[in-house]
């Protein structure tokens, strides 16, 4: 039995190249663990090899999961469309293997996620056309200044970002052993994340799905206590993954706010704050 | 984790559309971020995820929670389908084109330089820092690369006995640092 959910239809169409090396299939648990194996030697190592190493397989299998610990929350109109999706699943239905559901164009929709179906089930519609155009760009322009962030964690760092000591102090402040954080939900889907250490006296906020700021503006972030708000760095997003170092020393206790000022920041914020919190 | 995602992804195989997205509301962030850090491109991600979800209910009947965490299980099966779409040829394509730059000029254990998400990420870097450079960049390469173990041979030029080797020993030194999944 293969250890993932169900054997995929490309299973039968690998080469048998690997059959000449006569190595001990035994010898390919943890590339099977990493799914580091063609199909034809996946194939070889569930039917020949021993009950320990199927075992140790499926150990080293549980123990890489560990290293997929970053988190990127997808957008709200992927849970629609997955419990779309499984409603309209037959239960006892055996699909075939790799089989993709079908839109079924016959059944009602439930009016609620009805243009989340249409986006996700048909191809790419304009949604995702829109979706890839604006996530494009960003990733090439920023490929190179951020390129060990994008290894690391699939976090694309803004333009703001421009040096690797920046991206160091980033790292630092979301590794630090005192780190703490808070996620919010944005009421323009995108969501944030502050993270922030007391020790270092710096804090990060991440995000996922800001946009750009409307023309001629930017975005500034601000450390806000008793005395007002002090201003923590301006900085750009566009869609996507946008991570802010934010500039200046952070005190305990203050609160980390967000607004949208024209460009090259302002002295005190002229617009409502939104995002809040509060460390 | 305050829900008991082991029993929402038992009960989802018996047809429970409500566990089913309890388990979804629970586990989505981190198997969308492992997909994203395969695949890079975000709209091919989502695509990705999309399936492994709709396996993940068909195939929820043959989680045995005796065996492991749900958690686990669905990162399992994201893996897989993140890697094989990573290996179709066009998908293949795009990534190099995209990221080609990135593996040329980000040294693999330049480890100072990299950001992470989260204090569980920390962990796993931390835990991958107990391991020699060579097992690193083998598991690195295998698990975030999605390359099989005779593409990592190839591309830092040692022996395919030399990687198995280094998978085999990293991932046993990984496993004792990390201990079992939670």
């Amino acid at each position: 039995m293969s250890r993932h959910g169900g054997n995929s239809g490309d299973d039968m169409n690998g080469g048998d190249e690997m059959r000449d090396e006569r190595q001990p299939v035994d010898d390919l648990a943890a590339a099977y663990a990493l799914d580091a194996l063609t199909p034809a030697e996946r194939r070889r190592f569930e039917e020949e090899a021993s009950p320990a190493a199927r075992l140790e397989a499926e150990q080293l299998a549980e123990t890489a999961t560990l290293l997929a610990a970053d988190e990127v929350a997808p957008p709200p109109a992927l849970r629609a469309s997955v419990l779309d999706a499984i409603r309209a699943e037959p239960r006892e239905a055996v699909a075939a293997p790799d089989a993709r559901p079908e839109p079924d164009a016959s059944a009602p929709r439930a009016d609620d996620d009805a243009s989340a179906r249409r986006d996700r089930t048909s191809g790419p519609g304009p949604a995702e056309r829109r979706a890839r155009a604006r996530w494009r760009p960003v990733r090439v322009v920023t490929a190179v200044a951020a390129s060990a962030a994008l290894l690391a964690g699939g976090i694309v760092i803004g333009t703001q970002l421009g040096g690797a000591t920046q991206q160091e102090e980033l790292g630092a402040v979301v590794a630090a052993a005192d780190a703490q954080r808070s996620e919010v939900e944005l009421s323009s889907g995108a969501t944030a994340t502050v993270i922030w250490s007391a020790e270092l006296a710096q804090s990060v906020v991440l995000f996922d799905g800001l946009e750009a700021a409307p023309a001629g503006h930017e975005y500034q972030a601000w450390y806000i206590d008793g005395a007002g708000p002090r201003s923590a760095g301006v900085f750009q997003a566009a869609g996507g993954s946008t991570a802010v170092l934010l500039e200046g020393q952070m005190d305990a206790g203050v609160a980390v706010g967000v607004t949208v000022e024209p460009e090259g920041g302002s002295e005190a914020p002229t617009t409502d704050p939104f995002l809040v919190v509060q460390t | 984790m305050s829900i008991d995602v082991e029993q929402c992804l038992v009960r989802s195989a018996t047809g429970d559309e409500r566990a089913f997205a309890e388990l979804y509301d629970a586990t989505a962030a981190r198997v969308f971020g492992l997909i994203l850090r395969i695949l890079i491109d975000r709209a091919q991600a989502e695509e990705v995820a999309q399936e492994v979800y709709l396996e993940a209910w068909r195939s929820a009947g043959r989680f045995d929670p005796a065996r492991g965490a749900a958690i686990s299980w669905l990162l399992q099966i994201a893996h897989a389908r993140a890697v094989d779409r990573v290996r179709a040829s066009q998908a293949q394509r795009d990534r190099d084109a995209r990221i080609g730059v990135r593996d040329a000029a980000v040294p693999i254990d330049d480890v100072a330089e990299r950001v992470e998400v989260s204090l569980e990420s920390a962990r796993a870097k931390r835990a991958l820092t107990e391991l020699s450079h060579p097992q690193r960049e083998a598991i690195e390469l295998a698990y975030f690369g999605g390359l099989t173990h005779t593409e990592i041979a190839e591309r830092i030029g040692a022996p395919l006995g030399t990687v198995k080797t280094r998978l085999r020993d990293g991932m046993r030194r990984l496993r004792e640092v990390l201990g079992v999944a939670t």
